[in-house]
């Protein structure tokens, strides 16, 4: 019984070889500029592990979307994994994939400190390591993403010069702020407090952190705006959990009388949130970017044959300023899309 | 023999059903099923995973477990005392983030700031301790409410000092030993659980108060009439949980540097589903260190595995409470039908051919003929006596019985009136002989091999012997010594009746028909004890024969008696001198006038010896009915029998009407009488034995020759 089971496995494989072949032989008459084939041959067949927070969050999405297209052109082998907000799990992910020594592996940070070790670790094992989106304290082979300081100083900025007692307000806004850890939070109040330095006449009635949960974000902002009844304007860190305090404000009879602030990866039914008004200022990420960007790092890195960690370089993806007024539908964009953008 | 007979017999003899029973009443069958449980997840996701088996995989996978692993023994210590503790997680954020706080903020050295850390999760766990053991509150409302009081004291110091306790790391070697130190290539943290592991396994079996811990947990009002200070013990049980907890939260924060918010959500749930998982009962008092750690290792390995496929979000979350469910419904299931299991399986029959049936009948003209003779002996300890086996004489004619409250009672010569209880043992004593030194040796069943000084000082002489290579039940225990008797170079030879059944159910080894007893010595000179004969019917009676090197013992449900050679040109051999009793053989004494008593405990019935040769009939017989209605030796008429040591049967005494005597255990000649003592008996019988030696003491056959 085995002997034939092992006859129709080798009849299959040669099958199969010969199939292969003739793919190949297919290929091989395509013109090679000099690089063409040995682009193709050196990229396929490796191996990259994509880490992402949660695979239900739209930037995650996106990028997972846009790195499957690009593995299934190019035929390298990606594997996406899921640590569902959880750092220890994601710690848990992330040393497992070292073990495994992927040619590339891409990771999307939770949190300052909790991975710097890790990374470090991967590049001493030689697994070339690209921070996307967030990135931790330490430096690796890549990081391509957004620049924390600069979204939230757009928010920010356009806080202040609408609050401003000179524009007739109060000069009174609120933070809700998300982990404190969080490198989009950590980075983002450094870029709120500069700012807010430079304006003593605003002040920040509450800092309150809601967890990056929109529900407990919906409590704090309804709670702050009773409490401060001619606040000005509301800043969030992410749209996601900022989805509450809009609701909360508009609950509160008060859209378009407090300025509501936000950021996030602009995708198709957020930018909904911009238009119906919940949204007063919204800072995009440009995912579709970010995540081309990210395609042509992890490209690099699988032709380049450096030692990990050796070159660091950033790449950092602009946000761009969305409000109701400026807005366009071709400033958002959508998974589906992303999924079938081809990479070549 | 008819072929179904053949088959049977050889059926019997070749499969080893006894073998399945055993295997349940073995405390470590609880952890069968986790054990399984992990082969097949080891087996599954090495095959479903590439690299899951490689060496930098384990090593990964086990750096991972150690907190997990702490957790988990805290959780079961706590479970095992009767309570829960859904705590662990925030006391472990609060760990974790104490820790970042006193080194990275406050940059104390490690060494100083770990045992502070542990220290201040220890005094939660007092809180918890306190409320739950002193204050006798809910442990699952009262862990509850500190899980949520602790999680809101994290997240207040999180949002206030977060930023500043991550923003630098210390420059120590032991902190980073402690985060990623290896160990002769073990991740350090697991070692650490490994080394916790053994010392609280050593704390919980080997040290009264690990025993109070589980006592607690079986029985509470037990444990409280059994002197046990139950409100400390629950107390204790909390602290050492909430250190264990502090201990996985500082290596945590050496492993990750993470003071987010989400450090230990959801912990209790995955550390109560890896206890459960292991085997230690929600109910309390069942439960191990050991099984604990194959809980942890199995749900991390099963958290980690899934977070390697590609699934999507909630999927571990979903993974975990299934395995809780699938947890919490093995345990309740198994608890409740693992008794009913193993008392169907247990008794395990054999093939057994009885010899022929000879007749018993008062007119039958055999030796065994029923007569009234024992109808007129005198009863001594009438309605005092409860479990008498055996009886003895010392050197002023006392005579020494054992019973059922494990006491050795003396009644005082001549008359036998007044009874003392001459030792408190704690077992019932079979088997009584007295040495050359006047010290009374006993049989003790439960115990094993006893010497009571004239001066009643109680000594063991042996309670365990050579275990057999691939014996499952512990046979190196004794559980049922029962009759001995001395060598001329001071050994003992003794018999041990089943190494299957105690006292209460001895009967029942009946039923199975299999060599279940053995007979063991003990040397004085090395006081160390080993089996000779191994797999006999239930022995017993063993009476030296008087030339030296060799013995008679009965085995009681095959009904023959046998010569057994110790010393001597044909030691070892076994040779049968009564084939075929009509009952079941008990002691054997020696008699007066150079024969041998032996005592009939009861008659064998065609009925049985019948189902004796159909072991499938008895074995469908333990399992559908009722113990009550069980086909059984007939142990309610029993007499004495005189035979020589050519195995010619003599005489036999009886007493007819069966409310005196009606069972007879064993019987010593002493100085003109015949003494009767029967376990179930009421009394003990002094029968005048016609024309007998009236100066005969059995004692003198052994120790005043040589002197």
């Amino acid at each position: 019984m085995s002997t034939m089971i092992k006859r129709v496995a080798t009849i299959a494989a040669i099958l199969a070889s010969v199939g292969g072949l003739a793919g190949a032989g297919a290929r091989a008459a395509e013109y090679d500029d000099g690089l063409t084939v040995k682009f193709q041959e050196t990229v396929k067949g490796k191996k990259v592990v994509l880490i992402v927070i949660s695979s239900g969050m739209d930037i995650a999405q996106g990028l997972a979307a846009g790195l499957t297209r690009q593995a299934q052109d190019l035929g390298y082998e990606l594997s996406v994994r899921d640590y569902n907000w959880n750092n220890d799990q994601g710690a848990q992910a992330i040393s497992q994939a070292i073990s495994e020594k992927p040619d590339v592996l891409v990771v999307q940070n939770l949190d300052m400190q909790a991975y710097a070790s890790l990374f470090k670790r991967a590049i001493k094992e030689g697994v070339k390591t690209i921070q996307v989106q967030v990135k931790s304290t330490v430096n690796t082979d890549a990081y391509v993403g957004v620049d924390w300081y600069q979204i939230a100083h757009k928010n920010i900025s356009k806080l202040v010069s609408l609050c401003s007692p000179k524009a007739g307000k109060s000069g009174k806004i609120a933070i809700l702020q998300g982990t404190p850890n969080n490198p989009t939070n950590f980075v983002g109040m450094k870029a709120v407090e500069d700012v807010l330095a430079e304006h003593p006449e605003i002040t920040a009635v509450s800092k309150a952190s809601a967890d990056w949960d929109a529900s407990k974000a919906h409590g704090v902002v309804a709670t702050v705006l009773k409490q401060t009844p001619d606040l000005c304007g509301y800043m969030g860190f992410w749209d996601g959990q900022d989805a509450g305090m809009a609701a909360a404000v508009a609950e509160a009879g008060l859209k378009g009388k407090v300025f509501v602030t936000s950021s996030g990866a602009g995708e198709k039914s957020t930018c909904d949130k911009v238009t119906d008004g919940s949204f007063d200022n919204y800072v995009a990420y440009n995912i579709p970017l970010v995540t081309r960007e990210l395609g042509a790092a992890v490209a690099v890195a699988l032709q380049q044959n450096t030692k990990a960690g050796a070159y660091p370089y950033a790449n950092y993806v602009p946000g761009r300023e969305l409000t109701k007024a400026t807005f366009s539908p071709d400033q958002c964009w959508s998974l589906e899309q992303l999924k079938q953008t081809p990479w070549k | 023999m008819n072929s179904s007979d053949t088959i049977a017999k050889w059926r019997s003899r070749f499969i080893p059903d006894h073998v399945v029973g055993e295997i349940l009443t073995k405390e470590w069958i609880d952890t069968a099923i986790p054990v399984v449980m992990f082969i097949a997840s080891i087996i599954a996701f090495s095959l479903l995973l590439p690299h899951f088996l490689s060496l930098g995989g384990i090593v990964e996978l086990l750096r991972q477990m150690g907190e997990l692993t702490f957790v988990t023994m805290g959780m079961a210590i706590v479970i095992m005392a009767g309570g829960i503790d859904l705590s662990v997680g925030s006391v472990f954020a609060l760990a974790n983030f104490l820790t970042l706080a006193c080194v990275n903020y406050l940059a104390w050295p490690p060494y100083l700031a770990l045992p502070i850390v542990i220290a201040i999760c220890g005094l939660c766990g007092l809180v918890n301790g306190v409320l739950v053991g002193y204050l006798r509150l809910r442990a699952f409302l009262t862990t509850l409410a500190t899980l949520i009081i602790v999680r809101a004291l994290v997240d207040y110091l999180l949002f206030h000092y977060g930023s500043k306790v991550v923003e630098s790391s210390p420059d120590s070697e032991f902190w980073d030993f402690l985060s990623f130190g290896t160990v002769f290539g073990f991740p350090f943290n697991y070692l650490a659980a490994i080394v916790a592991a053994v010392v609280l396994h050593v704390f919980l079996t080997r040290m009264r108060l690990g025993w109070h811990i589980r006592a607690v947990g079986g029985s509470r009002r037990s444990a409280h009439n059994a002197g046990i200070n139950v409100r400390r013990t629950v107390c204790l049980s909390y602290i050492v949980s909430a250190l264990l907890t502090g201990i996985a939260g500082v290596l945590y924060a050496a492993r990750l540097n993470n003071a987010g918010t989400e450090a230990g959500v959801g912990l209790e749930v995955v550390a109560l589903t890896a206890a459960v998982l292991g085997g230690n009962s929600l109910g309390g008092g069942r439960g191990s260190i050991p099984k604990a750690a194959l809980g942890a290792f199995i749900v991390a390995l099963f958290t980690n595995s899934l977070l390697r496929f590609t699934l999507p979000s909630g999927a571990n979350p979903l993974a975990i409470g299934l395995i809780l469910l699938l947890a919490v419904a093995t345990d309740v299931r198994w608890l409740k039908n693992r008794h009913k299991l193993l008392s169907r399986v247990y008794v395990s029959p054999a093939y057994f051919e009885p010899p022929p049936l000879l007749s018993t009948a008062p007119d039958s003209g055999t030796p065994y003929a029923v007569n009234n003779k024992l109808q007129d002996a005198e009863p001594i300890g009438l309605d005092q006596v409860d479990g008498a086996e055996d009886i003895a004489f010392d050197a002023d004619d006392n005579l020494y019985t054992g019973s059922r409250h494990g006491d050795i009672l003396r009644f005082e010569a001549p008359d036998y009136a007044s009874v003392e209880v001459f030792a408190h043992i704690g077992g019932q004593p079979l088997g009584l002989h007295f040495d050359g030194d006047g010290s009374l040796f006993a049989c003790v069943s439960g115990m094993g091999l006893y010497k009571i000084t004239r001066d009643r000082e109680i000594i063991r002489l042996s309670d365990e012997t050579n275990r057999t290579l691939l014996s499952i039940v512990d046979d190196s225990r004794m559980r049922f010594a029962d009759d001995m008797d001395f060598a001329p170079d001071g050994r003992v030879f003794f018999s041990e009746a089943t190494i299957r059944y105690d006292i209460f159910d001895w009967a029942t080894d009946s039923l199975e028909a299999r060599g279940n007893g053995r007979i063991i010595c003990w040397d004085p000179r090395t006081n160390a004890s080993r089996t000779v004969l191994p797999k006999r019917m239930f022995p017993n009676g063993i009476c030296m024969i008087g030339d030296n090197e060799s013995l008679l013992f009965a085995e009681t449900w095959a009904a023959r008696i046998n010569r057994y050679w110790f010393d001597g040109p044909h030691k070892g051999k076994v040779e049968c001198v009564i084939p075929d009793m009509p009952g079941y053989p008990d002691n054997i004494r020696r008699s007066s006038d150079g024969n041998f008593w032996v005592a009939m405990l009861g008659m064998r019935t065609p009925a049985l010896d019948l189902a004796m040769k159909m072991p499938g009939f008895r074995r469908r017989m333990a399992q559908r009915v009722a113990f009550e209605e069980w086909i059984y030796p007939n142990i309610n008429t029993g007499g004495v029998v005189k035979f020589d040591a050519n195995g010619n049967v003599l005489e036999s005494l009886w007493d007819a009407s069966g409310d005196k005597y009606p069972m007879i255990t064993s019987m010593r000649e002493h100085k003109g009488y015949l003494y009767l003592a029967g376990v179930y008996n009421n009394r003990i019988g002094r029968y005048r034995i016609p024309g007998a030696d009236p100066s005969f003491n059995d004692r003198h056959l052994y120790w005043d020759k040589r002197k």
